[in-house]
C-alpha cells in the first residue's frame, strides 16, 4: 500500500491543510487560533510546508502591523487529495 | 511575528519533532490514520461556511444609499421642476466609505472563503464599471451638451442588478437572485419603452427604480442580518 505523506502526517501541518483547503486564504493569525498551535511552532510547520511548494506564504502590511496570509497551492492541493485517497486505503473506507 | 520566526528557523532546537502539536500547552501524540481523518473533518467542520452569508450590511448600506438619493431626487424634481437636481446622485460617491469598512473587516478577520473572493471580483467589476460610466457620460455631457446620464439608471438596474444576482447565487440567498432578476427585468421594460417609443414618465420609473433597490438590496440585506445574528447565537 502506498505510504502516507510524511509532510503531511503531522498534526499541525495536517491541521494547517485542511484549513486552507477549504479557504482561499487564511492569515498567520486565523491559522493560529483554529489549530490552537503556538507562533513558534507553527512558523516553522509553515515554513516546511512553504518549502514542499504546498503552501504559499506572503508577507504583507495592514497599515503598520505585519500580516502574513497563507494560500494553499496546486501541488499542496493535490497532495493533500493524495493523502486522503491514501488514507481512505488505509481505513478501507 | 517575524522576529520570533527568525529565532525560531535559526535556533536547532526549536525545531519539533514530525508529530509534535501543541494544544493548550500540550504536547499531542503521533497522528494514527483515523485520528488524521477525525483532525481533517474537525478543521474543515471548523471552518466551514459560518461567515460566508456576511452581516448584509454592505447590501443594507447601498440600498438605503440609493433609494433614499433616489426618493429625494424624485421628490425635489416632481416638487420644483428643476433637472438640476439630479446632480445630487454625486452623493453615491459616499458608498465607498461603506466598501472600505467592508475591506478592513475582512482583513481583520483573518481569512477569505472562495465565496468571499467571487463576491469581491464580482463587486470590484460592478464598480470598475460604475467609475467608467460616470467618466463617459462627464465626457459626453461635456462634448455634446447633452445628457447622457440615463445611461446610469440602465447600469444601476442591469449591471448591478446581475451583480446581485451573481452575489445571490454564490451566497444561496435567494431573495437577492429574485431581487436582482426583477430589476434586470425593469431594465428590460424600459429598454422596450425606448425601443417602443414609449415616453417614460418620472411619475412610475423613480418609484419602481426605488423599489427595484429596495427589493434586491435592503429586504435581501436584513434577511442576511437575521441568518447572521441566529447563526451567531448558534456559535
Amino acid at each position: 500500500m502506498k505510504e502516507l505523506d510524511p509532510l503531511l502526517h503531522s498534526q499541525l501541518r495536517l491541521a494547517v491543510m485542511s484549513v486552507l483547503m477549504n479557504l482561499a486564504e487564511a492569515d498567520f493569525v486565523y491559522l493560529r487560533e483554529k489549530t490552537d498551535a503556538t507562533a513558534g511552532n507553527l512558523s516553522v510547520q509553515l515554513d516546511k510546508l512553504a518549502a514542499a511548494g504546498y503552501i504559499e506564504v506572503e508577507k504583507g502590511f495592514v497599515g503598520k502591523k505585519t500580516r502574513t496570509v497563507c494560500r494553499v497551492t496546486a501541488a499542496g492541493r493535490k497532495a493533500f487529495e493524495e493523502y486522503v485517497q491514501t488514507l481512505r486505503g488505509y481505513l478501507n473506507l | 511575528m517575524n522576529d520570533r520566526r527568525t529565532n525560531a528557523l535559526g535556533s536547532p532546537s526549536a525545531e519539533p519533532s514530525l508529530h509534535e502539536f501543541s494544544q493548550g500547552g500540550k504536547i499531542c501524540k503521533q497522528l494514527n490514520e483515523k485520528e488524521s481523518i477525525e483532525l481533517i473533518a474537525r478543521m474543515i467542520s471548523e471552518t466551514k461556511s459560518r461567515f460566508e452569508v456576511g452581516d448584509g450590511n454592505i447590501l443594507l448600506n447601498w440600498g438605503i444609499l440609493t433609494a433614499t438619493i433616489a426618493t429625494v431626487v424624485w421628490a425635489a424634481v416632481a416638487a420644483t421642476g428643476n433637472p438640476a437636481f439630479n446632480g445630487l446622485w454625486a452623493l453615491m460617491a459616499f458608498g465607498w466609505f461603506f466598501n472600505r469598512r467592508l475591506a478592513v473587516k475582512q482583513s481583520s478577520r483573518g481569512c477569505l472563503s472562495y465565496t468571499d473572493k467571487l463576491c469581491t471580483a464580482i463587486w470590484k467589476s460592478v464598480g470598475i464599471l460604475g467609475a467608467a460610466g460616470v467618466v463617459i457620460c462627464t465626457v459626453l455631457h461635456l462634448t455634446t451638451g447633452n445628457s447622457p446620464w440615463m445611461v446610469m439608471f440602465f447600469y444601476a438596474l442591469f449591471v448591478v442588478g446581475f451583480g446581485i444576482i451573481g452575489s445571490g447565487a454564490a451566497l444561496k440567498v435567494r431573495s437577492m437572485v429574485a431581487g436582482g432578476i426583477l430589476s434586470v427585468a425593469f431594465g428590460m421594460v424600459l429598454l422596450g419603452c425606448i425601443f417602443s417609443e414609449v415616453k417614460l414618465s418620472m411619475t412610475w420609473v423613480m418609484p419602481c427604480f426605488i423599489h427595484c433597490f429596495v427589493l434586491m438590496m435592503i429586504i435581501p440585506g436584513l434577511e442576511m442580518r437575521r441568518l447572521a445574528r441566529k447563526e451567531n447565537e448558534r456559535a
